[in-house]
């Protein structure tokens, strides 16, 4: 077994929806912030990225979303090099993001939003209704500008312009900062939810623990290198992890 | 006093159609194009070319639309000088700007936005002559709407200004009802996100040089109605259009024809009581204004 004669090609392909391959990656050339990360997000999954600030977990996202120049490796959709690809047609691709903050347009109306996203799709009214059963408060607010929402409405609104186009890959940004407890498990539990509609999840989160639960794998980035991986419940109860990167030595308690 | 400020809704009505475009370009690409005004030059004298081939190839457009001195020769005229003005806007970006926004910051597009300006103003003076011209040599009197207070208007004011609201009217609805114009609005308010739900960058901001050289066409071609057809159109008015805009606030389409209203009422009123000599500080002192009161301008938002 130590002689991997049968090289490093997966035994299970197929799955894997996305991957990053030794990316290097930063908004200024010569100044990479990420510094050959790796990481497999399989279908139907969640993948969470944790890490100290600054560890690069926004700036892998956004590379992957083509919002971030790459400069090395590879970036894979379905097998295929996405890495340069326009962010719009990225969108077109499947790849949806949901930025921290700002991530929706103010300016215009709630429907606006949703109609602006759909507006190449063929069956935009169909879809607008399937988002609006989705989500009931955004319907009842379809009239009103978007920055009359809540916080909780909001984020709801960021993730039905992200699920409008019916991606197979979604990126969150920490998808709970700003949110109340319960609005965070909510829309959490949300997330997890959308793994069963055939949608696989990258997220960065602060919420670490209750990110955890909901994902199935884990990376720990710092200094733009993964650190750890492992599947998230392992990690979760890992002592070491624990203490080292999920703040506190009770975590495996908690 | 109402005199001038009816004088002044008109100048306000071409200046709020320059400052529409330099406005959505200021915000979008993040630099101060004093080029812009130059395309009201632009659209006069395409104006001034397209009534004579019009005239000359249909002999019947020469007659005069009702009272106006504007013929049907002119009025298609103005509508060519739109999409030619629209269409140099969009090769200046392709020659100059877009070149300069890849490789350097936007104080090299500032300057070159000079150079732009002296390029255009010259080299219309070359091929025209500095002599001013007109669309047409009939005199058309202004007509007595009031005698007590002493109140003139000509036809082609009245024209001038429907047109212009007219103008604005279409682009209210196209931003406020097409998927495009919310493209528009969402690619102003938030370029990372907007490309994010699918919007092509690149597209969003041809069409905004396209649509903003449309309408500073129509504004130059406005102008020139009611006076001449002059190189100096597009430096006479940079200022004012600057003053619009930043009355209105960057970014804002509404606040560049408020603002635009407000600086041409500015300089209508201004003539009433100071010198005429002193006018052109009017714009100056509206940004200080601006600048000391509200710094984001009307509609603006805080930076």
């Amino acid at each position: 077994m130590s002689e991997p004669s049968t090289a490093p090609p997966e035994t299970v392909p197929s799955e894997t929806v996305l991957s990053v391959d030794r990316l290097v990656a930063g908004y200024v050339k010569d100044l990479p912030i990420l510094r050959e990360v790796n990481l497999r997000l399989t279908e139907r999954s969640i993948a969470v990225l944790i890490g100290p600030n600054g560890a690069g977990k926004s700036t892998l996202i956004k590379a992957v979303a083509g919002l971030v120049p790459v400069s090395e490796g590879t970036i894979s959709l379905h097998g295929r090099d996405i890495g340069g690809i326009r962010p719009d047609q990225l969108s077109r691709l499947g790849v949806s993001y949901v930025p921290q903050t700002e991530n929706i347009f103010r300016t215009l109306t709630v429907r606006q939003n949703l109609l602006l996203v759909l507006r190449r799709s063929p069956s935009s009214s169909r879809r607008l209704d399937e988002l609006y059963a989705l989500f009931p408060p955004l319907a009842e607010k379809q009239r009103d500008s978007a920055e009359s929402l809540s916080g909780g409405q909001r984020q709801m609104l960021a993730i039905a312009m992200a699920l409008a186009m019916e991606p197979s890959v979604i990126l969150m940004d920490e998808p709970s900062a700003g949110l109340s407890p319960k609005a965070a498990s909510e829309v959490l539990a949300f997330t997890r939810g959308l793994t069963e509609q055939g949608v696989s999840v990258l997220l960065v989160e602060q919420n670490v623990k209750q990110a955890l639960r909901i994902a199935d794998h884990c990376y720990i980035l710092a200094e733009g290198r993964n650190q750890v991986d492992g599947p998230a419940d392992e990690l979760l109860s890992d002592p070491v992890v624990g203490e080292i990167y999920l703040g506190g030595k009770r975590v495996g308690a908690a | 006093m109402i005199q001038a400020l009816l004088d002044g809704i008109l100048v306000g009505s071409v200046v709020a159609l320059g400052a529409i475009g330099l406005t959505m370009i200021m915000h979008l690409l993040r630099f101060a194009n004093f080029s812009h005004a130059e395309l009201l030059s632009i659209g006069a004298y395409a104006a001034l070319v397209f009534d004579g081939i019009f005239a000359a190839v249909l002999p019947a457009s020469k007659a005069a639309v009702g009272s106006l001195s504007l013929t049907w020769a002119l009025f298609l005229a103005i509508i060519a000088a739109m999409v030619l003005t629209g269409l140099s806007a969009i090769v200046i970006d392709r020659l100059v700007f877009k070149r300069i926004r890849e490789t350097a910051g936007p104080l090299s597009m500032v300057f070159a936005s000079f150079g732009v300006a002296l390029i255009i103003r010259s080299g219309l003076s070359l091929v025209f002559g500095l002599k001013t011209r007109l669309y047409s040599d009939d005199i058309v009197f202004a007509v007595t709407i009031s005698t007590n207070p002493q109140l003139l208007i000509k036809p082609d004011q009245v024209f001038v200004f429907c047109a212009a609201v007219l103008i604005m009217l279409v682009l209210h609805l196209v931003l406020s009802r097409t998927t495009f114009g919310w493209a528009l609005r969402a690619v102003a308010e938030n370029p990372a996100l907007a490309q994010v739900a699918g919007v092509r960058l690149s597209t969003v901001v041809s069409v905004t040089w396209v649509v903003g050289g449309a309408l500073a066409g129509a504004a130059g071609v406005f102008h020139a109605l009611d006076n001449q057809v002059s190189p100096m159109i597009g430096h006479n008015f940079v200022l004012a259009v600057f003053a619009a805009t930043i009355v209105g606030g960057i970014g804002s389409v509404y606040g560049a024809v408020i603002g635009g209203f407000l600086v041409g009422i500015a300089f209508g009123l201004a003539l009433v009581i100071m010198p005429p000599g002193y006018s052109p500080a009017m714009p100056f002192l509206i940004i200080l204004a601006v600048l000391f009161i509200r710094p984001q301008g009307i509609f603006g938002e805080q930076r």
